[in-house]
């Protein structure tokens, strides 16, 4: 039988003993699949980027909206207070008797007593900057006020009209037909807001699904010559996850980001010019920035976790 | 090492393997062979696990394949194909050493054992090369050291050297005999090539209506 030379090794050769324990361990594994994650979106540069951009256009409108969800509510509030008709008593007059009165008559839905020191606190919002004006207020003789929500809207001016000629009442303040328009609309928006996220969080999910096939597609041959080679299924698997999720990541990461700048250059300044209106809270934004966050990780692994489901069968 | 008990495999209601029964030993040299189509690879898929829905039984160092992890029974076996499988953006060194990393092998370990491999298959000074500057018989070797890194009991080819030259397929028989006399490794390799097997004198089953014969 003929033997083709070999070129004598430099190294002692290793003997391939069969049954010769080999040492594997997990950190070293962690280590290579790290790198072919890496290497992963690297080679799908394009469909990753792609994914990328969605699911931060996603999360950054998704975020705004939560933001301006709260907004909305400070908005819905404010003119919840409007559209309420606000009615100062004579001081010689005791109040909770006059409230009780005009909750007993058919036009009126609703009635509550807003005190001086309530008033005082919407106004200590209200001149939170210039708290000159407040003090102002403050030390002057602010009544206690009724506030009266009708059963019909329409008839505002009839009754406030009506409750401004009625003596012990010395002056009322009512909404305007705007207010309860805006009221409508913020109402609106925000309920077909949610709408608009659900839909847009879904295309995210699909995105990172067809990205992540493509990427499958790209490196079949990979995947099949990984597991002939003895791989555990679980951790193939695992690196297009850890993949998915990395992908998630860096978009939600960016959304955080463009959220946040959302906050600061438009929400934040029109609190600082509506401060009567708008009351964004710290928390609030913190909550929103790592919502967007765990969102996109959720995004990334829910789209890749659908598209390797049937993948290993076929290896 | 390798005992197969009465093995079945239909395609669509077609018979391809019948009653298929055999014992291949610890260190044995083994060809099969067989006119194409004659399931001599569907026999080898079913050792390294490509298909899994057979009758009958196949054991593999005693235990019996359908029982054990695909991972684990394809840990015990290297494969090699007619067609290489190496991957075309790793070198020849990563395409090798991609075989202790999926297991998780030690970084150190696998560069030493990689780089004597090479050398065993003449490929020393050529690590740095990627699959297409290398010509079809260097390849094969390539693909013969990836199966090997992990110290398998057992060798399948498949085809190994039907895309080979003569010179070069005979090279490539030469280098497996090497390993097998060596290092103890059982080598099962599919084959039609009836005048270079002749060169060698090893042990011939014959895959002939779906039976495998002596």
């Amino acid at each position: 039988m003929k033997i083709t030379k070999v070129a004598a090794p430099e190294t002692p050769p290793v003997q391939l003993t069969v049954n010769q324990p080999i040492t594997t361990t997990s950190s070293q594994l962690l280590k290579y699949y790290m790198r072919d994650v890496q290497e992963g979106i690297r080679r799908n540069a394009g469909a990753a980027l792609a994914t990328i951009l969605l699911i931060f256009i996603s999360l950054t409108i998704t975020g705004a909206m939560v933001l301006m969800k709260t907004g909305v509510d400070d908005v819905i509030d404010y003119l919840n207070d409007q559209v309420k008709i606000k009615v100062f008593v004579d001081r010689q007059v005791d109040t909770e008797q006059v409230a009780e009165i005009l909750a007993g008559t058919l036009f009126v839905s609703h009635v509550e007593i807003e005190t001086r020191d309530e008033a005082l606190a919407k106004l200590q919002r209200l001149f939170r900057n210039m708290p000159h004006l407040f003090e102002s207020f403050r030390d002057s003789n602010l009544p206690d006020a009724i506030l009266i929500e009708l059963a019909d809207q329409s008839q505002v001016e009839t009754v406030a009209r009506e409750l401004a000629a009625t003596r012990g009442i010395t002056d009322v303040i009512y909404a305007q037909e705007f207010a309860a328009q805006v009221l409508r609309w913020s109402n609106l928006i925000s309920t077909y807001g949610v709408v608009v996220l659900l839909i847009f969080l879904l295309a995210s999910v699909l995105t990172v699904g067809i990205a992540m096939n493509l990427s499958l597609y790209q490196r079949q041959k990979d995947i099949r010559v990984k597991l002939l080679l003895g791989a555990k299924e679980s951790h193939v698997r695992g690196q297009f996850l850890l993949e998915g999720v990395v992908i998630g990541f860096i978009g939600s990461l960016l959304a955080a980001f463009a959220v946040y700048l959302i906050y600061y250059y438009a929400l934040y300044q029109l609190q600082l010019r509506f401060s009567a209106v708008f009351d964004f809270s710290v928390m609030s934004l913190n909550l929103t920035l790592l919502g967007v966050i765990l969102f996109g990780l959720l995004i990334g692994l829910i789209g890749t976790y659908r598209t390797t489901r049937k993948m290993m069968k076929h290896g | 090492m390798i005992q197969m008990k009465h093995v079945e495999k239909s395609y669509r209601g077609i018979p391809v393997l019948k009653d298929v029964s055999f014992t291949i030993d610890p260190g044995e040299f083994v060809f099969l062979k067989g006119s194409s189509g004659s399931g001599k690879s569907t026999l080898l898929k079913i050792l390294y696990r490509d298909i899994e829905d057979y009758g009958g039984e196949v054991q593999l160092n005693g235990q019996a394949l359908r029982l054990m992890p695909r991972y684990e029974s394809r840990r015990l076996t290297g494969t090699i194909f007619q067609s290489f499988e190496l991957l075309d953006r790793k070198t020849v060194y990563e395409n090798v050493a991609l075989a202790g990393e999926v297991i998780g092998r030690n970084e150190r370990e696998i560069r030493e054992e990689t780089m004597s491999l090479l050398d065993r298959v003449g490929l020393a000074g050529k690590e740095d090369r990627f699959p297409h500057e290398l010509s079809g018989g260097e390849q094969q070797r390539v693909a013969i050291a990836r199966a090997l890194l992990n110290k398998p009991l057992v060798l399948l080819a498949d085809e190994p050297t039907g895309n080979l030259d003569p010179e070069n397929a005979e090279k490539i028989l030469d280098l497996l005999k090497q390993f097998n006399e060596s290092d103890g490794i059982t080598m099962f390799i599919v084959t039609h090539a009836e005048e270079l097997t002749r060169k060698f004198a090893a042990r011939t089953l014959y895959v002939k209506g779906g039976r495998v014969e002596e």
